[in-house]
């Protein structure tokens, strides 16, 4: 809770720091809000602060508070721009917001905190999707990303009620002890309330056929609010997609699972599919997006089935560190608002070490050995074959055809010729942080016992 | 000693960082010492000690069923040394030409995962291997290629290769999850059977996923265009050694695991078999371009080593493992032949060639030893040994099938000694008559493959010798799972 409290201040001083001429403060006020966040996480500082019934640090909170501090740690370091149309100072303030959002998400134990979280995490990103005031294509994503998000807001909170009507607690292990007790046989409203909460959280971590917003938001955004969605939206949104899931879903395995296949089986196919027939970088990250997102629920329904955390929280670190580094390495070609194919061209002329991390961040995604996003799908993989063959083969399906957009955006990088001008800019902070960001996702891929001990090591103990 | 097996890795990121100046020499040296000390393994090679002095087991990759489990069995240390051979030629062909650091870099990341290929006893780790050798070789095929419609030759290669490589991910997690062991150790594996649908859907995976690779018959259309397409490096890369890694991961994991031996499948994979191989050369006939030649004909020998596996017979793994690697010796010439022919008259159409044995006698003796030796009917040379025990084992299971598959060495003289009597006999040709002189370093290095063609000829009983041991113990294995 401490944490949340001190991003929190550190949002509103950023705010507030923001109209001071210098346009660089907030930027270092908010990277030093965050390692003071880390420091207090590290030396476990404030836990009296946390409400039980409401906000507890478990372990997966701890590493998944961790990952998302170093995430947004590594987005606002890698902020160097200030154009004259964008003002970036009030970014780093609604960024922190809405970590504020996440956070509160990962340690969720009670309904309530549920919706406060995604709203709290939502409403920021409306008005970072349409911060790039000029561009029809960034105002065109913040209202869709509003309405459509509203509409997710209004499901959940029906949910939240009918489950409330029917158990008369917004505690989860309240609401997981009534379905326990022998004898007790819950109405069906209550059921349908808990398929209303999935869908809402299904829509924040958009999985088809709740995806429809996703590629114009990701296109029509700044890239920079992208990598945020990408990652830190996607982290929040899956985790509490475990908790909502853990405790109801080993009563009702079955019925749920049959709900939640044909959904899986369909974000395979289309985020693998429409991704082909893209010829803008950012929409077919987008759909690679949905795709790795049935991954992800899948990992978090067979963590459930097989008792492994592993498999979705290894999934979801090698998928956020990959997008990271493919985003901010798109944020740096972006010219414009959009980034097309083209714009690729020639990028390993220029700026090789570039070109390599994004190869390496795309073969990860794309799941060549070697890299830390084979291990993830190939875990993730094996636990679908033990339950469901055909699904096993849709899953395999999907990565051969996703392999095709993904070599479509290394030969450009590396086959064709093109003299861009901002190739030519230097950022070595860039460069640094996508190399060591990249051998990350090799150790990943070839030592992943030494990056889960060591977590358990950690945060176990 | 296993230090042998990271070495590539150590070259490759030394390359990738030299200067473009000094890399062709640096790369030069290694590859040749690599080839030396791969001489001495293999001449090293104990019988008695089936996973030779190369053996290490440790774990790795905890949680997928991966381990560090490499040893070089009596195939597989000869196809270590025929990949360091491979590679050596690759960069003694790019001595000529002007390549930048990361083609050596890849060559080298290539040796590293192709010795990989090689060595795993693990499947996981067989299977890191397998996909991180295709990577260097679509950035090798891509960016050094040339022709019209690279990029869809390219995109087609990728594909079939991609998709292959997935078949055989998800036969071993077949394998792994149906037999209830979880284990990817090919000592564990070999204990447990498959039985039933689960068997046959295992084959067929594993056919589909190392069949793109050899390529067997109906799967083989990537393979002409990209080997006209790719620069001549990658085409050696590709037939001299990829194509062998196919071979291997038939007999290494799926020949130990046929039970009930499959007559229905072990049937219909022979007959494609021979169908591709008197396919291959008689399209091979009829070819102008020599880069298309050597591509048929490789898919006829191929298919013929194809046959010899699914035999089952002692004298057909002999054939397999002793053709393997004359195959890629001969092969590795006949494309530098065409590729010294190439650089000379800037053509390599056999329509506009013609009387080069005028202009550089030696250089045409040569070509026709090794030429004798790929169509391998003469005895004394090193295609007679293999060849006839492959036949000999397709005759041993079918003599019809036997009869047929024997029309390739007819076939096989028809369109060798085609090119050779168009190019270099003759009247002298246009392109022909300003022909560069071979140079002294291309007639060294063709000149020791014309030895080996006559050395491994005269006294093959070296090399099966070492190859006994590996087909003795798969014999074995199907005698005791068949009884």
């Amino acid at each position: 809770m401490l944490v949340i409290l001190i991003l929190f201040i550190t949002g509103l001083c950023t705010m507030f720091a923001s109209l001071h001429p210098n346009k660089a403060l907030p930027k270092y006020l908010g990277i030093l809000g965050i390692l003071i966040a880390l420091v207090t996480l590290h030396l476990r500082l404030g836990l009296g602060l946390d409400f039980p019934a409401f906000f507890t640090m478990f372990p997966l909170t701890r590493i998944m508070t961790v990952i998302a501090l170093f995430l947004i740690l590594i987005l606002f370091i890698l902020q160097r721009k200030y154009e004259k149309d964008y003002d970036w100072s009030a970014v780093y303030s609604l960024m922190l917001f809405s970590t504020c959002g996440v956070i509160l998400l990962l340690g969720q134990q009670n309904l309530l905190i549920l919706f406060l979280g995604i709203e709290i995490m939502s409403i920021p990103l409306y008005v970072l999707a349409a911060s790039k005031k000029t561009q029809a294509a960034s105002l065109e994503a913040g209202l869709k990303y509003f309405i459509l998000g509203a509409f997710a807001s209004a499901f959940l909170l029906f949910g939240i009620a009918l489950v409330y009507g029917t158990t008369g607690s917004f505690v989860m292990n309240e609401i997981i002890h009534i379905q326990n007790i022998n004898g007790v046989q819950l109405p069906a409203y209550f059921h349908i309330g808990y398929i209303f909460i999935i869908i809402a959280i299904l829509f924040k971590m958009a999985v088809a056929p709740f995806h429809f917003w996703s590629p114009d938001v990701y296109d029509g955004s700044p890239t920079v609010v992208t990598t945020f969605m990408t990652t830190l939206v996607k982290l929040g949104s899956s985790v509490t997609m475990y908790y909502i899931l853990v405790g109801y879903f080993r009563h009702q395995f079955d019925n749920y699972f049959k709900f939640l296949l044909p959904i899986i089986c369909v974000s395979f196919l289309l985020g693998a599919i429409l991704g082909l027939a893209q010829n803008n970088v950012k929409r077919m990250l987008a759909y690679s997006s949905i795709s790795h997102i049935g991954f992800v629920l899948t990992g978090i329904i067979l963590g459930i089935a097989l008792q492994d955390m592993s498999l979705f929280v290894f999934y979801l670190l090698t998928y956020t560190l990959s997008s990271l580094i493919v985003f901010s390495i798109l944020d740096y070609i972006e010219n414009g608002n959009a980034v097309f194919l083209d714009h690729l061209n020639g990028l390993s002329k220029h700026q090789p070490l570039l070109a390599v991390a994004f190869a390496i961040g795309i073969l990860s995604m794309a799941g060549i050995p070697f890299t830390g996003g084979f291990i993830a799908k190939y875990r993730v993989l094996t636990g679908i074959y033990q339950i469901n063959g055909w699904m096993f083969a849709i899953g395999l399906l999907s990565s051969a055809v996703a392999a095709g957009y993904y070599l479509k955006t290394l030969n450009r990088i590396f086959f064709y010729e093109n003299n861009q001008e901002n190739f030519a800019i230097k950022n070595i902070y860039l460069v640094v942080i996508m190399v060591i960001l990249s051998i990350m996702i090799l150790i990943l891929g070839t030592l992943p016992e030494l990056l889960l001990q060591g977590i358990h090591k950690y945060f176990l103990a | 000693m296993q230090l042998i097996l990271i070495l590539p890795l150590i070259v490759a990121l030394v390359a990738f960082f030299m200067p473009n100046k000094l890399v062709k020499e640096f790369s030069l040296a290694f590859s040749g010492s690599f080839f030396l000390l791969s001489l001495y393994v293999l001449f090293k090679y104990d019988p008695l000690n089936y996973y030779n002095f190369i053996y290490y087991n440790e774990t790795f990759l905890v949680g997928t069923g991966g381990s560090l489990h490499i040893g070089l069995d009596s195939i597989g240390v000869m196809m270590f040394a025929l990949t360091n051979f491979v590679i050596f030629y690759v960069n003694i062909m790019a001595w000529e030409k002007t390549y930048t650091r990361s083609f050596y870099g890849c060559v080298f990341l290539m040796q590293f995962a192709l010795i990989g290929v090689f060595a795993s006893l693990n499947a996981i780790l067989f299977y890191f291997f397998w996909e991180l050798a295709l990577l260097p070789i679509y950035y090798i095929v891509y960016k050094w290629g040339n022709g019209k419609e690279l990029n869809k030759t390219f995109v087609r290669f990728f594909i079939y290769t991609f998709v292959g490589s997935l078949f055989i991910l998800a036969a071993f997690i077949l394998f792994a999850v149906e037999t209830k062991s979880g284990s990817f150790e090919i000592t564990e594996m070999a204990k447990n059977s498959l039985t039933g649908k689960t068997q046959i859907l295992y084959t067929i995976f594993l056919l589909i996923g190392f069949g793109v690779k050899i390529p067997i018959f109906p799967l083989h259309s990537w393979q002409p265009s990209t080997y006209r397409k790719a620069p001549a490096e990658g085409t050696v890369l590709l037939s001299g050694i990829m194509l062998k890694m196919g071979l291997f991961g038939l007999l290494r994991w799926l020949v130990p695991f046929q039970d009930d031996a499959l007559p229905i499948i072990q049937k219909v994979v022979i007959i494609l078999a021979i169908i591709g191989t008197v396919y291959g050369a008689i399209i091979a006939l009829r070819r102008n371009d020599l880069k298309l030649i050597a591509a048929f004909s490789s898919l006829s020998h191929v298919g013929l080593i194809t046959a010899g596996i699914f035999a089952y017979k002692f004298v057909g793994f002999q054939g397999v493992a002793f053709q393997m690697l004359v195959h890629g010796i001969n092969i590795v010439g006949i494309l530098y032949i065409f590729d010294i022919i190439e650089r000379s008259t800037g053509t390599r159409y056999l329509s506009d060639l013609g009387g080069i044995s005028s202009k550089s006698p030696l250089f045409s003796a040569l070509t026709l030893i090794i030429i004798i030796g790929t169509i391998a009917v003469t005895p004394l040379t090193n295609g007679f040994p293999g060849e006839f025990l492959l036949l000999m084992s397709v005759f041993l299971y079918n003599p019809i099938l036997g009869i047929l598959a024997g029309s390739t060495i007819i076939l096989g003289a028809a369109y060798l000694l085609r090119v050779y009597q168009r190019a270099f006999m003759g009247e002298v040709s246009e392109h022909v008559s300003n022909f560069k002189a071979v140079s002294a370093f291309d007639l060294t290095a063709l000149g020791f493959i014309a030895l080996l063609v006559l050395v491994l000829g005269i006294y093959p009983q070296f090399i099966l010798d070492i190859s006994a041991n590996g087909s003795q113990y798969l014999t074995n294995l199907l005698e005791l799972k068949n009884n």
